[in-house]
């Protein structure tokens, strides 16, 4: 079950939102875990089970670490033990190297820890700040568990850091009010799903069966930039029905995104492409750069390293990391040349080519198929244009100009100057309307296979 | 304001959500459609089909369906190529984009050479193109457009010199104008039948019937065959389903379809009481039965076994002209073996039919070698 599905949205949302807000008000945070269970359940009870023992690991690994980190003798222990096991985890689950470990566990080959590498984050993140003395070790397992495994953020929900979520469910705005605020993000985020991200998926699904030796230089392009955009708004979107949900419950999070298409830099690109990752690999860095001196070269290598890194989490396979290897020496380039004037003219488009031709290095299953992508790219077939890159670019003009248009901040911006104006009236009347109508086209894009599930990202 | 914004898009949109909850429960409760499906003991841990099993039932039954399978065609149609779960909806006719399922499986050479080494009489195989392959042009610039094409005749290739093969590819290609293939459907009509079985007949020993002497009647003009089904997309106009009778021809004597369990019924070249049912193409040869015997006033005492799957069923009329018995065997029915109901060696001819979305079917044909 994916919050994009029929059975998500006419079945399990209103009947959680129900049941959640009958209880009374010290009831609704074991409520809100009894649904995660029910809907970590209903995905797989393989992978409710996981999730608990996860849990359970996670919420001991916290205590104990608090309690011993002052002992002299094994003070680590806890610690170094919960960092592994999350660790191994996140390995076993999604490097292809342990497809035989997995088989040998028994586990389902259809099973796989949904939002793991989020989770496992915050698991580690939480460690890190209990061992570091930053925050005292949660002695309540319900909010522990909620913080590891709440339904609404489940899939690639923000990943914050855990003073900040017990912040947000001690300030929990619950109510009608917050129920709609939160329905307007699920159902902005459903559409970006469906109406954008699955339409992108058809478009870069019809050039990737093509061979690589047959694109050409439109083709080529067309296809990565679908890609990226189709990343994007599938990431996004997902990101937007979870603080949607979480809204509807009363839990204010953070956006994952910051429209980062067609920033003026590569580096403001990713930083503002899921956030809280990439402050959470930023930390990282400098905790292991800290030692060094600025314009060292060490420094230099462990910030290559670092979206080295980066990369690898998104794939878990050699793409990621070379790709994060070429990304975190553009950056650095790019850092010389980052006043330039020239760049506050052409950043856009350089960023845009440089982050599209990069991604190529991504989506292939392997390097040599995403080094024969970029020849194409780069024109090495020979064609500039053929027959099925005028059709492609014939059915897919309208969508690729609507999709530019809503990934970039104009958009956001016209509300806003709304909002100033007298007409904002208007826009405050239609805004329901327009909500539901979405909801209707989006029910009836998915009415045929119950779910959109197209390019759901094992992450 | 905004506060007053979002209460009422939350009571707005929850209402929503429960009405279509109340009407999807409703048509669970009224119509139930695929609650009825069998959960694995031993799967139960590994996957929650249950939650798998909600989820198809509420998909099946999310109220007002049509009306959203419309919206989301037409949608599909305006931004994007129009395809609609791997069907193409733009222009005059539907059009399945899958090529996976058009793939035929390296078995059916295999079967079907094996079956003619302990043939003793006559056998002739045609494989039919879906629309998708006599229409390919209208595919999108990507696909392969010749893919059924190339793949019927690699077949043909692989198959003995004891096999005549029937060429329906190029047939179908040259009266592409016509309406040989329903526009909402992956089959062909009853002309696109008649063209191909000109060639059959010739092949097997008989002069065609003139298509001038066949009376046409009209069952319905209200077809709307499977890739409607997929993509409740309207603009495409409905179809016709055609009886073809031949007057002052042959007439049939007796038409009787066995189940499974050995008992018997009546049935017809043109069942129109089904033309009530989902698929109205079982009106041709009437009920799906594994095997029918189709008696003929002709009285050459020549008998022709058709084995064939749904492709046939509007080809055996024509064919009842020219045998006084003909007895058809539906492959896709037929669980075990072909002998349970004929033994092959009793006929002179055996004519296969079959369309290719049968021939992606590793084992469709093991029933002829058992």
């Amino acid at each position: 079950m994916v919050y994009s599905s029929l059975l998500f949205i006419y079945g399990f949302l209103p009947l959680s939102l129900l049941i959640y807000y009958v209880f009374p008000k010290k009831y609704r945070s074991a409520v809100l875990l009894a649904e995660s269970v029910v809907f970590c359940g209903m995905i797989s009870l393989w992978y409710l089970a996981f999730m608990m023992i996860y849990v359970i690991i996670n919420y001991a690994s916290c205590r104990l670490t608090e309690k011993q980190k002052n002992s002299d003798k094994h003070g680590i222990l806890p610690f170094v033990g919960g960092v592994a096991f999350d660790t191994a985890s996140i390995f076993i689950f999604r490097f292809h190297m342990f497809e035989n470990l997995r088989d040998k566990l028994g586990s389902a080959a259809d099973f796989f820890p949904i939002g793991i590498s989020f989770f496992t984050l915050s698991a580690i993140g939480v460690l890190t700040d209990v061992f570091r003395g930053r925050i005292k070790a949660e002695k309540s397992i319900v909010n522990f568990a909620l913080y590891i495994m709440m339904f609404p953020k489940l899939i690639m929900g923000p990943v914050i850091s855990y003073p900040k979520f017990i912040c947000a469910s001690e300030k929990r705005s619950e109510g009608l009010s917050a129920i709609g605020e939160g329905l307007i993000e699920f159902i902005k985020g459903l559409a970006k799903k469906i109406l954008f991200a699955d339409s992108l998926y058809m478009l870069w699904t019809a050039v990737s069966n093509t061979a690589t030796g047959e694109l050409s230089v439109l083709t080529a392009w067309l296809g990565a930039a679908a890609y990226v955009l189709c990343l994007y708004f599938t990431l996004s979107s997902f990101s937007d029905m979870c603080v949607g949900i979480l809204l509807c419950f009363g839990y204010r999070y953070p956006k994952s995104f910051n429209y980062p298409m067609f920033s003026s830099r590569i580096r403001t690109f990713y930083s503002r492409w899921l956030i809280q990752v990439f402050k959470s690999f930023r930390k990282s860095y400098h905790l292991a750069a800290s030692p060094f001196r600025k314009e060292s070269l060490c420094r230099k290598l462990i910030y290559v390293f670092f979206w080295a890194s980066l990369g690898f989490w998104y794939t878990f396979n050699l793409n990621g990391f070379v790709w994060g290897l070429l990304i975190g020496t553009a950056v650095l380039i790019e850092k010389r040349f980052s006043n330039a004037k020239m760049l506050d003219m052409t950043g856009i488009i350089y960023t845009f080519f440089a982050v599209v031709l990069s991604s190529a290095v991504l989506f292939g299953g392997e390097l040599v198929y995403s080094f024969r992508y970029i020849i194409a790219m780069l024109g090495g077939n020979g064609v500039l244009a053929d027959s099925v890159s005028l059709y492609l670019v014939k059915s897919y003009f309208v969508l690729i100009l609507i999709c530019m248009y809503a990934s970039t901040d104009l958009f956001r911006n016209v509300r806003v100057r709304i909002k100033k104006m007298k007409i904002r009236y208007v826009f405050e009347v239609i805004t329901p309307i327009v909500m539901l109508v979405l909801l209707v086209v989006c029910t009836s894009l998915i009415s045929y296979s119950g779910s959109s599930g197209t390019m759901l990202m094992m992450l | 304001m905004s506060k007053l914004k979002n209460r009422i898009t939350a009571l707005l949109v929850l209402a929503f959500m429960g009405i279509v909850f109340c009407l999807t429960l409703r048509n669970v409760v009224i119509d139930g459609k695929g609650i009825n499906g069998e959960t694995s003991a031993e799967n139960t841990f590994r996957v929650s089909e249950a939650a798998e099993r909600l989820s198809s039932v509420i998909t099946e039954n999310i109220a007002g369906k049509d009306i959203l399978t419309g919206i989301n065609a037409n949608i599909r149609n305006e931004v994007g190529e129009g395809i609609v779960n791997g069907v193409l909806a733009s222009g005059d006719r539907l059009l399945y984009v899958n090529d996976s399922e058009r793939v035929i499986s390296p078995g059916i050479a295999k079967q079907l050479n094996l079956f003619a080494e302990n043939y003793e009489g006559a056998l002739y195989f045609a494989a039919i193109p879906t629309s998708s392959g006599v229409y390919g042009e209208k595919l999108p610039a990507y696909i392969d457009k010749n893919s059924e094409f190339r793949r019927i005749n690699e077949l043909y290739e692989k198959l003995g010199n004891n096999i005549r093969n029937i060429d329906a590819c190029n047939i179908l290609k040259t009266h592409m104008n016509n309406y040989i293939y329903y526009r909402s459907d992956t089959k062909w009509t009853g002309y696109g039948a008649y063209c191909v079985y000109r060639t059959i007949a010739q092949k097997l020993g008989f002069t065609p019937s003139v298509y001038d002497k066949y009376t046409i009647r009209h069952l319905s003009s209200e077809f709307r065959g499977n890739l409607y089904t997929l993509t409740g997309f309207e603009k495409v106009e409905a179809d016709m389903i055609d009886a073809y009778d031949y007057s002052g021809g042959a007439k049939v004597t007796s038409c009787i379809g066995y189940n499974s369990d050995g008992s018997t019924f009546e049935s017809a070249l043109y069942d129109k009481t089904l033309l009530d049912s989902d698929y109205m193409y079982d009106v041709y040869l009437g009920r799906e039965t594994e095997f029918l015997r189709i008696k003929t006033s002709v009285s050459n005492e020549r008998k022709l076994l058709v084995i064939k799957d749904s492709y046939g069923d509007c080809l055996v009329p024509f064919l009842t002209q020219h045998y006084s018995e003909i007895d058809v065997v539906s492959v896709e029915l037929t669980e075990d073996s072909i002998r349970e109901h004929v033994n092959p060696d009793n006929y002179e001819q055996t004519l296969i039919i079959l369309g290719i979305e049968s021939l992606s079917d590793d084992t469709i044909l093991e029933m002829l070698n058992r």
